[in-house]
This record gives C-alpha cells, sequence and structure tokens, in this order.
C-alpha cells in the first residue's frame, strides 16, 4: 500500500472539467513531479488531495499526515518568522516543547536563524518560501505536497529550495510537487503529467522526455 | 506637448476599467444613488407622524376641542391619553411617544429631549396649532385672559444638554467601525493570504478559526463599551437605568455588528469587497436612518418599517431608553428581540457562507 493512491479521480466545476479521471500513487520516499501549462488541473487535483474539496468520482486514499504549501505562500505577514512556526505548531497541536526543537532542527537545516525574529511580511521571496516550507514540515508528516513552490522564484532560489526538497525526501517523506518549469522534472523520481484535465504521461523524467522538451 | 491620441487612449483605458470593475461600479454609481435616495427623497427633515398623549385631569371641554384640534392635525397622531402625571414615563416609553400634552390650570407640553431633531420641531408644532386654536376660539383677541400661553418642558434632559445627543449614534458608528468592518475586512485578507487554507489543513474547525478569529475583536468592543461609559461620567451623563442592563446592551449590539461584519465577510472574497459592503449596507443606513441624525418619525410607509428592522435603530431606541428615561428591561424588550434575532440569524447565515467561500 503506497502512502498516496489516486484512483480514476474526476472533478468538474460547471460544465469544465477540471480533473478527468486521472490515476496515480506515490511511493514511501518518492518525489513525484506534477507538470502541466496553467489550467492543466494540477492546482485541483492537489487540493483533492488535501481533501479542501470533494472529487465528484473516484478514490483517494491518504496513509499519514499531510504537509501542504500552496502558491500563496500562507504566511501572516504581521508574525515573525519565529511566531508563524508556533502558530502553526501549535494549530497541529504539537506539545511546545516539540514545536521548539522542530524549529530548531528546521531553521538550522534551512538555515533561517538569522531571520527568526523578522516579520514575514520583511522577508526575501526566497526565505518566505523557505519558511513556507518549514511551516509544511512542522509536523513531520508523512506527505508533502507542495503547490507550485517554485513559481515566481529567480533561478538561484529554486535551486536552493529543490535542494531541501531533495534533502527532505531522504527522510523517508513522500512528496508531491506541482510546476510548470520543465526543467525541474529533473529533480523528481518520477513524474506526472497533466494536460487539460486529463494525466498524459507517468514515468521516470527521462521516458518521458518527448513531453519535456 | 502631449499629443491627443495617448490622452485618449488613457481615458479609453480608464472608461473600460471602471465598466469592468463591479467594485468601481457599486462606489460610482450605486453609492451616491444610495445618499442622493436617502437625503433627498427618503430624509425629507420633515416629521410626517408624531405620536402624542394627551392628558386633561379637570375634563375641561375647551382642551378636549384642542386635543380634536391636534389630532386633526395630520402630522401628528394622539395615541394614548393618561389620567395623571405619574403615567408619563410609561407613556413615553411605549408606542413611540414624543410628547404628552397636559390641560389643566395651563397648558404644559412635554417633550421627550433625547431625540435632537424632534426637540425643535415638535415645539414649534405643538405651539402653532394652539395659538391657532385660541385664534380661532376668541376671533384674533390676544389679549382674551382666557387664552393660555403653553410651557414647554424638555423631559430627560431638561437643559437641553448637547452631549445627550450624539452619544449613542457615536458609539453606533465605533462598533460598526470596530465589530463589523475591521472583523471582517481581517477574516477576508487571510483568505487572500491563503492563510485559511492552510488552517483548515490542521485539526481547526472552520466554527473555531472563526470563533478564534471574532474573540479578541469582541475584547476589544467591551473595551470600547467601558470608554463609552467613561465618555458618559465625563461629559456628567448619569446613566437612569440599571446599569446592568446598559452593558448588556452595547455587547449585543458589539455581538450584533460582529455577526453582520461575518455575514458580510462571508459573501465576498477580498477585503476591499467587506469595506465597501460593509459602508453601503451597514454604515450608512445604521447611521443615517437610526434616528441619531434625522428622527425616525421623518420617515414614512414602508421605509419606517424597515428602518425600525435596523440594528441601529433598535440600539439608539434601547440606549435612549435605557441611559436617558430609566426604563427597565420590559419596556426595551422589543430592540433587545431585534438585536438578539439578527445576531442569532447574521452568525448561523454566516457559517453557510462560509462554508461555501471557504474551502471545506
Amino acid at each position: 500500500m503506497n502512502p498516496v493512491e489516486i484512483h480514476s479521480v474526476t472533478k468538474r466545476f460547471g460544465s469544465l472539467v477540471a480533473v478527468d479521471n486521472v490515476s496515480l500513487n506515490i511511493g514511501k520516499g518518492e518525489i513525484l513531479g506534477l507538470l502541466g501549462a496553467n489550467g492543466a488541473g494540477k492546482t485541483t487535483l492537489i487540493r483533492m488531495l488535501c481533501s479542501l474539496i470533494k472529487p465528484d468520482g473516484g478514490d483517494i486514499s491518504v496513509g499519514g499526515r499531510i504537509g501542504y504549501m500552496c502558491q500563496s505562500y500562507s504566511l501572516i505577514p504581521e508574525l515573525t518568522v519565529h511566531e508563524n512556526i508556533d502558530f502553526y505548531g501549535a494549530l497541529y497541536g504539537l506539545d511546545k516543547q516539540v514545536v521548539a526543537e522542530r524549529e530548531r532542527q528546521i531553521s538550522s537545516f534551512l538555515k533561517l536563524d538569522p531571520y527568526l525574529n523578522r516579520q514575514a511580511k520583511h522577508l526575501p521571496s526566497g526565505w518566505r518560501q523557505a519558511l513556507s516550507f518549514s511551516i509544511a514540515i512542522i509536523h513531520t508528516p508523512e506527505i508533502l505536497i507542495l503547490d507550485e513552490p517554485t513559481s515566481g522564484l529567480d533561478s538561484l532560489s529554486r535551486r536552493r529550495l529543490w535542494r531541501m526538497i531533495t534533502a527532505y525526501a531522504q527522510s523517508g517523506t513522500s512528496i508531491l510537487v506541482s510546476t510548470h518549469y520543465l526543467d525541474e522534472a529533473y529533480y523528481c523520481g518520477r513524474v506526472a503529467i497533466m494536460n487539460a484535465g486529463k494525466l498524459i504521461a507517468l514515468g521516470a523524467p527521462n521516458d518521458c522526455k518527448e513531453y519535456l522538451c | 506637448m502631449l499629443k491627443k491620441g495617448l490622452l485618449t487612449s488613457v481615458i479609453v483605458k480608464e472608461v473600460r476599467h471602471i465598466f469592468r470593475d463591479p467594485v468601481s461600479c457599486l462606489l460610482l454609481f450605486l453609492m451616491p444613488a444610495l445618499i442622493l435616495i436617502l437625503f433627498g427623497y427618503a430624509l425629507s427633515f420633515e416629521v410626517h407622524h408624531m405620536n402624542i398623549a394627551v392628558m386633561n385631569p379637570s375634563h375641561n371641554v375647551e382642551a378636549e376641542r384642542l386635543f380634536t384640534k391636534i389630532d386633526a392635525n395630520p402630522k401628528i397622531n394622539v395615541t394614548q391619553r393618561i389620567e395623571s402625571v405619574d403615567q408619563m414615563d410609561a407613556a413615553f416609553a411605549k408606542h413611540n411617544t414624543r410628547a404628552v400634552v397636559v390641560y389643566d390650570d395651563g397648558i404644559d407640553i412635554f417633550v421627550d429631549g433625547t431625540s435632537p431633531t424632534l426637540i425643535a420641531y415638535a415645539e414649534s408644532l405643538l405651539t402653532n396649532i394652539i395659538s391657532d386654536f385660541w385664534a380661532e376660539e376668541y376671533h384674533t383677541d390676544a389679549l382674551n385672559t382666557d387664552v393660555k400661553t403653553p410651557q414647554v418642558r424638555f423631559l430627560y434632559n431638561p437643559s437641553l444638554k448637547k452631549e445627550y445627543m450624539p452619544v449613542p449614534g457615536l458609539v453606533l458608528m465605533i462598533f460598526i467601525l470596530v465589530s463589523s468592518i475591521v472583523l471582517g475586512t481581517s477574516i477576508n485578507k487571510e483568505k487572500d493570504h491563503g492563510t485559511f487554507k492552510l488552517m483548515r489543513m490542521t485539526p481547526l474547525t472552520n466554527l473555531q478559526i472563526i470563533a478564534g478569529k471574532s474573540i479578541p475583536y469582541f475584547i476589544i468592543s467591551i473595551f470600547h463599551v467601558l470608554v463609552v461609559y467613561a465618555v458618559c461620567v465625563y461629559f456628567g451623563i448619569a446613566i437612569k437605568g440599571s446599569l446592568a442592563l446598559f452593558f448588556c446592551l452595547c455587547i449585543l449590539y458589539a455581538l450584533c455588528c460582529m455577526s453582520l461584519g461575518l455575514l458580510i465577510a462571508s459573501l465576498c472574497d477580498k477585503p476591499l469587497e467587506v469595506l465597501i459592503l460593509c459602508w453601503i449596507v451597514l454604515f450608512i443606513p445604521n447611521v443615517f436612518l437610526s434616528g441619531f441624525i434625522f428622527s425616525v418619525d421623518s420617515l414614512g410607509f414602508p421605509l419606517k418599517q424597515i428602518v425600525s428592522a435596523l440594528p441601529g435603530t433598535a440600539f439608539i431606541d434601547a440606549f435612549r431608553g435605557i441611559a436617558y428615561k430609566g426604563t427597565g428591561f420590559i419596556e426595551t424588550v422589543g430592540p433587545f428581540v431585534i438585536l438578539i434575532t439578527e445576531t442569532v440569524l447574521a452568525f448561523f447565515i454566516s457559517l453557510i457562507g462560509f462554508r461555501r467561500t471557504l474551502p471545506k
């Protein structure tokens, strides 16, 4: 049994079929890249995975806690980095000491230390991304879902974030990353390519080359 | 030199911009229309139906003729007859009575001194009717000794202290600002930042998120209630009725404003939309129509009935009653029922609205 199993899932918005009969699995410790143009159905699929919306058909089974990072970062701009981490840690029901310990680990892993007391709204965008990432992993989720984490970042910040992601996958976490940068496919173990709601390719990046260039 | 074509392009762009943006259209057309309608048509500044009570302890026949004449005036309804001065307070508390005319050895007019627009109007209207009456009775012989000149007295605010007038209206505005507008926009800011989405991924429920967000605003509202009380004390405005009832009323009104703010937030997506909607549907009607600036009596059917159901009207009525006239819970039960009903209804509708606009 894989941590994430999606069987023929469909979602319609009125006459638009946003996700059309999609099936895929994510293995333990695997990084699955979800690729496609804007409007291909990536975000809808992710929101169903996070049970933010219900599918119209099909089954989704998720075995474990989910960490989620969305396009809009979901940070509270007036709170400092430390307070943001504290806040979300508390919402996940973690003890104060556990949150403090996790914060220490994460901030040394992501090199966030110099920014801990800075308000989120004053962070450079690359660091905002790092904070958003740390909030997604604060409760040591078994499954990590990143919705276009690199969109809008410069290439250096993108590379930095991907290093975080690949390093974090070694802890055995299953990771789903959606992106519309085709070159990022090569950071992933497998890629799933979506177009107009349908899954048109699924496999190792090298096997999907015809779609990637 | 500015090229003509360049300027035209900007103008054309701006016109398209305006007509394709619902928020701009709302501000540019609906808001002025609303203000014009309110000021031009609805608030003709003239009192249409003023309810008064009369008292004739000596059963004088001349007095009955005067009362018939007063009742015949289209702007006044004699709705109550009282037998003694002791019943006057009860008369003012009921039927929206604004004045009492007493015909005994002399003529005394008691006017409710807490409604700012009404005072001068009630005074001049009633004294005019009475002097017309004497003119008819004695054929303009103004020197006749039987002519009784009315004495006008202002109840509940005998010295017509001006501080009395704006207090309830100011409280009304403060709570719409703090409890409706700021709470509503702050909720939609979270929607904007995507923090709501992430909070929904945690074990929190929508109800917990909304409660957690609302409680700090509720505490700030209580702080403002205390400030209002301090202001009353500072200006020498004593709360005549029960202090507990006064605080209950203010807190209930704050809760009502919060519920309405939540309701508006649940129907919109952007903080700016909440702000504008709060102005149009809460601030303008409640401030201009609640009897704070213009008397509710100046409104005709059906506006008067609609306006009576506004939370602001209920609040101002009950505030003037409890604080200035010393009325108890029984006499102010109407406004309390209106406020409680609106609070509960708005809250439950907002929960339904949030289920739609917040990710489930």
